[in-house]
C-alpha cells in the first residue's frame, strides 16, 4: 500500500505501534507467568489438592462420589483414579485428556504430580488457561484403606468467565476507541500542515498576502507565525524588486535615449564641428553615468548580500578622510569651495574599502550640491564608544519631503536639478547600507538653500 | 615652456595625457617604460614626471626611486583604483602625489599645476599671524586645530596680506601681485575675494581682521 498523505502515514504508524506494543506486552507477561507465576500457581493448587484429599481421607463417612461432585460443582475439574484403574471425572470436562501413561501409577504409589509447573513453555499460549488434564496437580490419598490418585485443576472457565468477558470487552473497546481517536486527532494535527501547504502554493503563485488562521502555541503554531512573517518579508522584497526594476529600466533607458538621439544628430553632416563637439560631450557624460551607475549597483548588491562584514581590520578614519579630501581637492577648489577640517586620529574596526566609499560618496555629494564659493566642513570626534564624522556643506539643502526619501535607491532630490548634476541616486543608499553593516547610524539635518549636515556615528566595536 | 615627462606603456593614456597637457601649454615628452624614461631624462630637462605603476621592464615604484636618486623633480604616480591600498608604497618610493585612473582631465591639470607651484619652495618661510598659520608649501591654512583649504587666489591673497600685516595695499597693487600684470579683469575682483575671505574667517578666527581703508585699499590687522 502506498500512503501518500502524512495523515494516513501518521494514523497507520500510530495503530501499528499499538499492535506491536500489545504483542510485546503479551509476550512479556506470558514470560513472566512461565518464569514466576506458574511456580506459585502450582504451589497454590497443590495446597488445595492436599486439603481436598486430606478431607476425603479423614471423613470415610462421606461418600467419595458425593464429595467430589460437590468440589467439582464449586469450580474444579477433577480426575479420580484408583488401583483398579477406575477413572471418574468430576466438574466440567477437560478439553484434552492427555495425561502421560506412567503418571497415574506413580501418583498412586505416593508421588505428587506437578503438571502445572512442568506444563511446556509456549510462546503464544499462556499455560494458565490450558484446559488440559496434563496441566493439573496430582496427589495420592487413601480412602477406606484404598489408594486413590486425584488430579485437580481450577475450572478457569467457570470461575473467571465474567472476568473473561469483562477483560475481552475492555480490550476491544479500548482498541476500537483508540483507533478512532488516533484517526480523529491525527486529522486535527495534520490540518495546520495542510493549511501551510496551501499557503506555500499561494506564495508560489505570487500571492504574498496570505492569512493563516492557525492559533497554537506549539511548534506548528511557531511555524505558522514564522511563515506569516516570511511571507510578509517576501512581499516587501517583491515590491522593492519591482520598484527597483522600474527604476533601473528608467535610469538606463534615459541615458540610452540621449546617446541614441545625439548620435543620430551627429550623423547629420550639416552640423558644425562645434555642435558635434557638444553632442560628443553629452554622449560621453551619459556613458559615464551608465558606467558609474552599473558600478554602484554592483557595489550596492554586494553590500546588501552581506549580513556581516568580511574584511574587518582597524580603519584609520582620519587617514581615510584626509585621502578623500586630497582626492577631491581639485574639484572643490575648481568650484571655489573652501574645505575646512579638523581630523584628530581615530580608528574603528571595519571594512576599509567600504568605509572609504562612505566618505567618498558624502564628500562628492557635498561638492556636487554645493554653491560656487561655498564651504565644506569636516569634523571628526571620538568618544568612548564611537567615532563621529560630521560633514557640513553650504549647498542647496533638502526639503522635509526630500529628506524622507533620501536613502531610497535611485531617489534624487529635485528632478529638475537632477538633469544638470551628475549622479545615479545610488550614493546615499550605498552609504546607508555600509553604515548599517557597521552597526552605525547616519543623521541628516538640512535647511533648504542653507545646506545639509550629515552625521555618521560608527561604533568602535 | 615647462617640460613634462609621461611614462606609460599604454599608448592611449600617453596620447590622452599629452594632448591634455599640450592644451595647457606644456611641452610633453613620452616614454613607454622605465628604462626609456631614464634615457630620456639624461638628454632632456624635465620639470615634472607622470609615471604609471604597472609597466613592463621597470615598474613605476622602481622608476620613481631611480628618478629620486638623480633628479629633483616632482613625480605623480598613475594608479588604478584597485591599487589604492598600495599608495603607501608609492609614497615610500618617493612620489609626491598620485592620480587614480580613470581621472578627470581637470584633476590632472590641477595636480600638475599644484605640484609645479609648490615644488622647490622648501626654503620659503611659513607665516604665523595670531592664531593663523599658513603653510606655503602645502597650501594649507591652520587655525587652532582646524585645517582650511582655500581656493588658490584666496590663499594667495591671504598669504600676501599676512606676510605684511598692518600694511595697506591698493587694489591695483594686489592685482599685480596675485593675478599678474596680464590680468584683464577689473579691481572689483579684489573686493569679491576679500569679501569671501572675511566670510570664511568670520566664525573661525577672532584675532585678525581684513580692514578696508577707504580710498586706499586693504590691510590685514592683527588684534
Amino acid at each position: 500500500m502506498i500512503m501518500k498523505s502524512l495523515y494516513s502515514k501518521f494514523a497507520f504508524i500510530t495503530i501499528m505501534i499499538m499492535v506491536v506494543s500489545g504483542i510485546i506486552s503479551f509476550l512479556l507477561s506470558n514470560a513472566y507467568y512461565q518464569i514466576k507465576l506458574k511456580q506459585q500457581n502450582d504451589e497454590k493448587i497443590t495446597n488445595f489438592a492436599y486439603e481436598i484429599a486430606d478431607f476425603a481421607s479423614k471423613h470415610p463417612l462421606i461418600s467419595l462420589e458425593d464429595y467430589f461432585n460437590h468440589i467439582g460443582a464449586i469450580g474444579y475439574q477433577i480426575l479420580l483414579l484408583n488401583n483398579d484403574k477406575d477413572e471418574q471425572f468430576f466438574g466440567s470436562a477437560f478439553r484434552e485428556k492427555n495425561l502421560p501413561n506412567d503418571i497415574p501409577s506413580q501418583v498412586l504409589e505416593g508421588k505428587v504430580y506437578h503438571g502445572i509447573r512442568i506444563f511446556p513453555h509456549k510462546t503464544f499460549v499462556t499455560g494458565f488457561f490450558a484446559n488440559e488434564l496434563k496441566n493439573s496437580v496430582g496427589v495420592p490419598f487413601e480412602y477406606k484403606g484404598k489408594k486413590y490418585a486425584m488430579f485437580i485443576r481450577p475450572d478457569i472457565k467457570l470461575m473467571f468467565n465474567e472476568m473473561h468477558i469483562l477483560f475481552g470487552w475492555l480490550l476491544i473497546i479500548s482498541i476500537v476507541l483508540s483507533v478512532i481517536l488516533v484517526l480523529v486527532s491525527t486529522k486535527f494535527l495534520i490540518k495546520p500542515i495542510r493549511k501551510l501547504n496551501d499557503a506555500t502554493k499561494e506564495i508560489a503563485e505570487g500571492n504574498f498576502s496570505i492569512k493563516l488562521d492557525i492559533d497554537r502555541s506549539d511548534e506548528l503554531g511557531n511555524l505558522a507565525v514564522s511563515f506569516t512573517r516570511m511571507s510578509q518579508k517576501l512581499a516587501k522584497v517583491d515590491a522593492l524588486r519591482k520598484e527597483l526594476i522600474t527604476n533601473i529600466s528608467h535610469d538606463i533607458q534615459s541615458p540610452l535615449t540621449n546617446i541614441k538621439g545625439y548620435l543620430n544628430l551627429m550623423e547629420n553632416s550639416d552640423k558644425s564641428e562645434r555642435e558635434k563637439q557638444q553632442y560628443l560631450e553629452v554622449v560621453q557624460s551619459e556613458v559615464n553615468r551608465l558606467s558609474s551607475m552599473t558600478k554602484q549597483l554592483l557595489l550596492l548588491s554586494t553590500i546588501e548580500s552581506k549580513t556581516d562584514l568580511m574584511d574587518v581590520s582597524t580603519v584609520d578614519i582620519s587617514g581615510q578622510l584626509k585621502a578623500v579630501i586630497h582626492q577631491y581637492e581639485w574639484s572643490t577648489l575648481d568650484k571655489g569651495i573652501m574645505m575646512s577640517y579638523s581630523l584628530p586620529d581615530a580608528t574603528v574596526k571595519g571594512d576599509p574599502a567600504l568605509l572609504y566609499s562612505v566618505w567618498e560618496n558624502l564628500l562628492t555629494n557635498a561638492i556636487k550640491y554645493n554653491r560656487e564659493n561655498g564651504t565644506i566642513e569636516i569634523e571628526l570626534t571620538e568618544t568612548d564608544g564611537e567615532v563621529v564624522v560630521v560633514i557640513i556643506d553650504s549647498g542647496v539643502g533638502l526639503s522635509l519631503k526630500e529628506l524622507e526619501r533620501i536613502f531610497d535607491r535611485f531617489y534624487r532630490a529635485d528632478a529638475s536639478r537632477a538633469r544638470s548634476v551628475e549622479g545615479t541616486g545610488l550614493g546615499l543608499s550605498i552609504v546607508k547600507s555600509i553604515v548599517d553593516l557597521h552597526h552605525g547610524k547616519i543623521d541628516i539635518e538640512s535647511k533648504e538653500g542653507k545646506g545639509t549636515t550629515f552625521t555618521v556615528f560608527l561604533p568602535k566595536l | 615652456m615647462k617640460t613634462i615627462l609621461i611614462v606609460d606603456d599604454d599608448l592611449l593614456i600617453r596620447n590622452l595625457v599629452t594632448s591634455l597637457l599640450m592644451k595647457e601649454g606644456f611641452k610633453v615628452i613620452e616614454a613607454e617604460n622605465g628604462l626609456a624614461a631614464l634615457e630620456l631624462l639624461e638628454k632632456e630637462v624635465c620639470e615634472l614626471a607622470i609615471v604609471d605603476i604597472m609597466m613592463p621592464v621597470m615598474d613605476g615604484y622602481h622608476l620613481t626611486t631611480e628618478i629620486r636618486k638623480e633628479y629633483d623633480i616632482p613625480i605623480i604616480l598613475l594608479t588604478a583604483k584597485s591599487q589604492i591600498e598600495d599608495k603607501e608604497k608609492g609614497f615610500d618610493s618617493g612620489t609626491d602625489d598620485y592620480l587614480i585612473k580613470p581621472f578627470e582631465p581637470k584633476e590632472l591639470i590641477f595636480r600638475v599645476n599644484a605640484l609645479l607651484r609648490r615644488y622647490g619652495k622648501t626654503g620659503e618661510a611659513n607665516i604665523k599671524v595670531g592664531s593663523l598659520y599658513i603653510n606655503k608649501k602645502s597650501y594649507e591654512v591652520k587655525i587652532k586645530n582646524k585645517t582650511l583649504m582655500l581656493p588658490l587666489k584666496e590663499f594667495e591673497l591671504l598669504t600676501f596680506l599676512a606676510t605684511h600685516p598692518n600694511q595697506v595695499f591698493s587694489r591695483g597693487h594686489l592685482i599685480e601681485k596675485i593675478w599678474g600684470l596680464d590680468f584683464d579683469g577689473d579691481e572689483r575682483t579684489v573686493d569679491v575675494h576679500i569679501k569671501r575671505l572675511r566670510e570664511r574667517f568670520a566664525n573661525i578666527a577672532d584675532d585678525f581682521v581684513i580692514k578696508t581703508i577707504r580710498g586706499v585699499g586693504y590691510s590685514l590687522e592683527v588684534l
